[in-house]
């Protein structure tokens, strides 16, 4: 409609200017018939006629008195003066307005030869006025015919004359109407302009108001949308919540139960329960991170950080499940500092290698980094199955597993490979697979870290914890029975003094009354939560270190924790591994003790059973063999860890354990049990010699 | 010493060429006469001229493209400004009689203004009666073109008689 208004609008603007160039150009024309009505300036010729009419009457006059008087000169002058008219009727711009060929130029004409036919007579009149009686009655003939000649010139100028008036009014009139027209047409264009102008506006107006409200209606929708997708975060958080508390109860008895006297069928059960409480956890993260990434809530924050430092902590926490599968992991990467988002890049480079070791039977996974121009690729090669180049396209989808047929052979979501994806995407990154079926699979991703800069190797500072004991006291802040339970067991198993409580108004109390070492601290309690809590905690000037947990694992959560005073974050379900991390990062050197040592348990019963049967000798030889073997099996440990050999040490640690049981050695089983759960760089020996001597 | 001193004036009166209040009186056939507000005369109330005492005084050429002739002439004779100066003439207008007796008033300022001619001749041929003569009023249209226009031609008198100055 507006743009239909605009080409009229066009239309006429063009139109009023055609009009107005032909108004200017018929109004110069005028101009010019005026200019040239001017420029053609002369006596008017009605008038010269006259006066040769009038001139010739005269000499008529004048001969006929010279017929009486005599005059002579009289008559000769007056045939002068008509003569000089008969010129003027045949030259100068006379002839411009009638040619020789009109009626008027041909009457001209005859007067001029009826005029210049009296020219010798009279000047032989002149030269000899004597002879003027004898020549008299010619001479008045003569200017009779001038006369009729100059009255016809008279008559026949005359209606010319009218002629051309009435021509030239009816051109002017013409040129008047059409002036007259073209300015109508104009008037008419400029109306219709204005009208057209105004309609525009209006619409234009309209569709303003129109905009208007269908802009408030996308607000309101936007917000309604905004707070259903707020709605859907927030269920998301308590799902994750509702769901990881359970879990975190499940997953922390199994750790713990994993620790104690179990039948080797039970060990499997409990195990199972581990594995299979880990791989929900894995099928919730994914589904949250998922749903964080859909949202659009990943934010991508690079910052300077050496590739060493990140792929250690991949390294260790991926080992354990490579050593578990029974594959060997292997990690290729230069000593730089990149400028990356370390979170994400672990995020995906766990997803890859988790994949990598899940789908591969046998073999390796090698992971490999490197660096070309401000670019980092890296690369997880695994010596699995391979995937087929149909399969390879369904990789990155959303919600599609290769094997998607009722017999799946694997678990997950089939979100893994599309977060990664996503992830990159985040990042400005690509990501892709190189696969042949048989052959293995190569998973890799590039991504822009640049500067890159190399790290001088002699100011490589390799992290090594030191071998130390943890002790202290730590207070565990937890509204949930089962999530406490947990901790505490956890923390008593690591050897430290755990006391609980179960809001932060209680935790701030238990603070002022005694002295604490760390602080595990819940982020959602009733009265107090744990944010709270925190702050009022260093208000009031407490500095020990407090770590967050969460059942979410969202990074606001991390955020606020820290903002909040936390020195840490860690989201549940607390396991050995990271209650150690926890620990050997924030406990200070002071509240590292040695752990008191457990009471030396020994299932009498057991060993009075035993002597029983084998008797007394017996089993003491079995005894002293035991302790004997003992120191071996201690040895033959040491080396394992020296030598990085988990496989070795379990190996060990599992004979040790199983020797100290079938003796009723209890505490010596549970220490050697206990370190078996360890990864290897956390397993210490010397509680488990300590129990050694003690059962010597 | 009386007498030779009246004589000496007489001499250098009779011998003075202009002076003011004394015209020589036309020795051929007059062909203008001047008369109304002026001091000088030779003929009664009037100032009577022939070709040889107008050719006497100052002359002008005007070249122009009249409506009279076809193309463009020189036309030369004495300019009426000065003509009246010599004859002591003041006054608002100039009425111009030919001898077919039109006549027409040409404006002082007009005088004034522009070196209007009597013209005696055209292309250095004198105006005979036949062809506009003997005396024909002339506009400097050459030099002034917005003088071209239907006023100043009817002012353009031709076969010029008399002026009468008022």
């Amino acid at each position: 409609m507006s743009r239909r208004i605009g080409r009229g609008i066009v239309f006429l603007t063009l139109l009023s200017v055609v009009l107005l160039s032909s108004v200017i150009w018929l109004f110069a024309g005028l101009s010019e018939r005026q200019n040239t009505i001017r420029s053609g300036v002369r006596e008017d010729i009605s008038w010269a006629a006259y006066q040769a009419d009038r001139e010739a009457a005269r000499l008529i006059e004048a001969i006929q008195t010279a017929q009486i008087d005599h005059d002579v000169g009289d008559v000769s002058m007056r045939f002068d003066l008509l003569f000089s008219r008969t010129h003027l009727l045949t030259q100068g711009s006379y002839t411009e307005i009638f040619p020789a060929s009109s009626l008027v130029g041909q009457k001209a004409a005859a007067a001029n030869r009826a005029i210049n036919s009296m020219v010798a007579t009279m000047d032989g009149l002149a030269a000899d006025p004597a002879s003027f009686p004898a020549e008299a009655a010619e001479i008045l003939g003569m200017a009779q015919a001038a006369r009729q000649a100059t009255g016809d010139l008279l008559v026949a100028t005359n209606s010319a004359f009218n002629e051309i008036r009435v021509e030239e009014r009816n051109e002017t009139l013409f040129i008047y109407w059409r002036i007259g027209l073209s300015v109508a047409a104009l008037t008419i264009a400029l109306v219709l302009i204005v009208a057209l102008l105004g309609v525009q506006l209006y619409h234009l107006s309209r569709s303003g108001r129109e905009v208007e409200l269908l802009s408030r209606r996308n607000e309101r929708i936007a917000k309604k949308a905004k707070s259903a997708s707020a709605a859907k975060s927030a269920f998301l958080a308590t799902m994750s919540h509702e769901i990881r508390t359970p879990l975190n109860g499940i997953i922390g008895m199994t750790e713990l139960l994993r620790g104690s006297r179990l039948e080797r069928d039970q060990m499997h059960q409990v195990e199972t329960i581990r594995l299979s409480g880990d791989m929900l956890l894995d099928v919730i993260n994914d589904i949250l991170d998922y749903s964080k990434l859909e949202a659009g809530a990943v934010r991508f924050e690079p910052i300077r950080v050496s590739l060493r430092e990140t792929m250690v902590p991949i390294e260790r926490m991926m080992s354990v499940r490579a050593e578990t599968a029974g594959l060997k992991l292997v990690f290729d990467y230069p000593d730089v500092s990149v400028f990356v988002d370390a979170n994400r890049i672990r995020q995906v480079l766990v997803n890859l290698i988790g994949n990598a070791i899940k789908f591969t039977p046998a073999g390796s996974v090698v992971v490999t980094g490197t660096v070309r121009g401000d670019r980092l690729k890296l690369e997880v090669r695994d010596t699995g199955p391979g995937i087929s180049e149909a399969d390879r396209q369904k990789l990155f989808r959303e919600f599609s597993q290769i094997d998607s047929s009722n017999t799946r052979s694997f678990g997950g979501t089939g979100l893994g490979l599309a977060i990664c994806r996503r992830l990159v995407n985040v990042m400005d990154g690509k990501i892709g697979v190189e696969s042949a079926v048989g052959l293995g699979s190569t998973f890799w991703f590039d991504l822009p870290a640049g500067p890159v800069e190399t790290i001088d190797e002699n100011h490589i500072e390799l992290e090594t914890l030191p071998p130390v004991q943890l002790g202290g006291t730590v207070l565990v802040v937890d509204d949930n029975p089962i999530n406490r339970d947990v901790a505490v067991g956890l923390l008593a198993k690591l050897g430290l003094d755990a006391v609980a409580t179960c809001n932060g108004q209680e935790a701030l109390e238990m603070l002022a009354a005694s002295r604490f070492d760390l602080v595990l601290m819940d982020m959602q309690m009733p009265q107090m939560d744990g944010l709270e809590a925190t702050r009022q905690l260093r208000a009031r000037g407490f500095a020990l270190p407090v770590v967050g947990l969460t059942a979410n694992a969202f990074e606001s959560d991390r955020e606020a924790c820290l903002d909040a005073g936390m020195d840490d974050h860690s989201a549940k379900p607390l396991t050995t591994v990271k209650l150690t991390d926890i620990l050997q990062k924030h406990l200070s050197p002071e509240a590292v003790q040695l752990a008191p040592l457990s009471e030396n348990e020994v299932d009498k019963d057991h060993q009075e059973s035993l002597r029983e049967a084998l008797g007394e000798d017996e089993f003491d030889r079995l005894v002293e063999d035991f302790i004997q073997s003992c120191e071996h099996m201690l040895a033959q440990a040491q080396l394992a860890l020296s030598k990085g050999d988990a496989d070795g040490l379990d190996q060990v640690l599992h004979t040790l354990k199983g020797a100290a049981l079938t003796l009723g050695f209890v505490s010596l089983a549970d220490a050697a049990q206990a370190e078996r759960s360890k990864t290897l760089h956390t397993v210490r020996l010397e509680d488990i010699r300590h129990h050694c001597q003690v059962a010597a | 010493m009386l007498r030779l001193a009246s004589s000496l004036a007489l001499i250098l009166i009779a011998t003075a060429p202009s002076w003011a209040g004394e015209l020589a009186k036309p020795a051929a056939e007059p062909i203008l006469k001047v008369q109304g507000a002026i001091t000088t005369m030779n003929d009664g109330e009037t100032a009577a001229f022939d070709l040889s005492m107008l050719d006497a005084l100052p002359q002008h050429t005007i070249k122009a493209t009249t409506p009279w002739y076809d193309g463009e002439h020189e036309f030369s004779g004495v300019v009426i400004g000065d003509l009246l100066e010599t004859l002591g003439a003041s006054g608002e207008s100039v009425t111009v009689t030919a001898l077919n007796d039109y006549s027409a008033e040409i404006p002082m300022e007009d005088i004034k203004d522009y070196p209007v001619i009597l013209a005696t001749r055209v292309d250095g041929e004198e105006l005979s009666v036949r062809d506009k003569g003997p005396l024909f009023v002339i506009y400097p249209f050459d030099e002034h073109p917005d003088l071209y226009n239907e006023v100043i031609f009817s002012r353009s008198v031709w076969q010029v008689a008399s002026l009468t100055v008022h």
